[in-house]
């Protein structure tokens, strides 16, 4: 496997991992309101993953894979609605650690990474396309 | 034929160069969100050991004995070396500049072309010495 090769398969990988990122922070977005049932129940808790590099043995490349989706163990948040069936004695109800700013913005580093990747491939075939015009 | 010819050597290692340094920026941007990850990048190409024909220092295992394996990849004559000391890093430890790796490509791009058309043009200089067009 040549280089031009590699380096779009590498960046295919990065393009995977930052998808992934993606469907996981909709995931984060949808649930932002995800609440208990019962006033012991706990809301919907907001999930992080972690990237790490991993050697491709097929083609002798590390590639970036998922490394673990993990819970964010921060507080909930507290919302006051008596009338809902999970509210605690003062009336309280707990809501998901999902913070909608906090998800945009990570939202957009993973938009942007994933761009970048998309421009390493364009790049590395345009390359290959420039070696293929040297036939002519 | 060509690999005899210097100039052809030159353009060749320049790509071979070149190519080989677009997979560790594909490798850098890939990771742009790795924790800890530290950049990497292609130790310049030396001029004068492309002269001299001795980029390549083609150190493999001897074989001894029929039963001896010979590693089928061959170990890649240019280094890739980790930049420790980086612009600016992530609190999570990554060091990856988007925009420092674009710009690396964008010149990898114009200087792949340069070689190739350097190739290219002594490629006709070839064809019009030997009469053909």
């Amino acid at each position: 496997m040549d280089e031009l090769s590699k380096s779009t398969t590498i960046a295919i990988s990065g393009m995977k991992v930052q998808s992934q990122r993606l469907r996981l922070i909709s995931e984060n977005l949808a649930n932002s309101d995800s609440l208990a049932q019962t006033p012991e129940g706990l809301p919907y808790r907001r999930k992080v993953m972690t990237f790490k590099n991993e050697l491709d043995r097929a083609t002798g490349t590390s590639l970036v894979k998922v490394d673990k989706v993990r819970a964010d163990s921060s507080e909930f948040q507290r919302r006051y609605d008596p009338k809902h069936p999970a509210a605690d004695r003062d009336g309280y109800v707990l809501a998901p650690n999902v913070n909608p700013l906090i998800e945009m913005m990570d939202m957009r580093e993973a938009q942007r990474s994933y761009e970048a990747n998309m421009n390493v491939i364009n790049a590395s075939r345009s390359l290959l396309s420039r070696t293929i015009d040297m036939l002519r | 034929m060509y690999d005899d010819l210097g100039i052809f050597k030159m353009a060749k290692a320049q790509m071979d160069w070149i190519a080989q340094r677009q997979e560790v920026l594909a490798g850098n941007i890939a990771n742009a969100n790795t924790p800890r990850y530290l950049p990497k990048d292609l130790k310049d190409l030396d001029f004068k050991q492309v002269l001299a024909g001795t980029t390549e220092p083609e150190v493999g295992a001897a074989t001894t004995n029929a039963k001896h394996i010979v590693p089928e990849v061959t170990p890649s004559p240019f280094k890739a070396v980790t930049q420790r000391r980086t612009y600016e890093s992530t609190p999570d430890g990554n060091a990856v500049i988007l925009e420092e790796q674009m710009a690396k490509l964008g010149d990898a791009n114009s200087k792949y072309n340069a070689a190739a058309a350097l190739f290219q043009k002594y490629q006709k200089m070839i064809k019009t010495a030997s009469g053909s067009r």
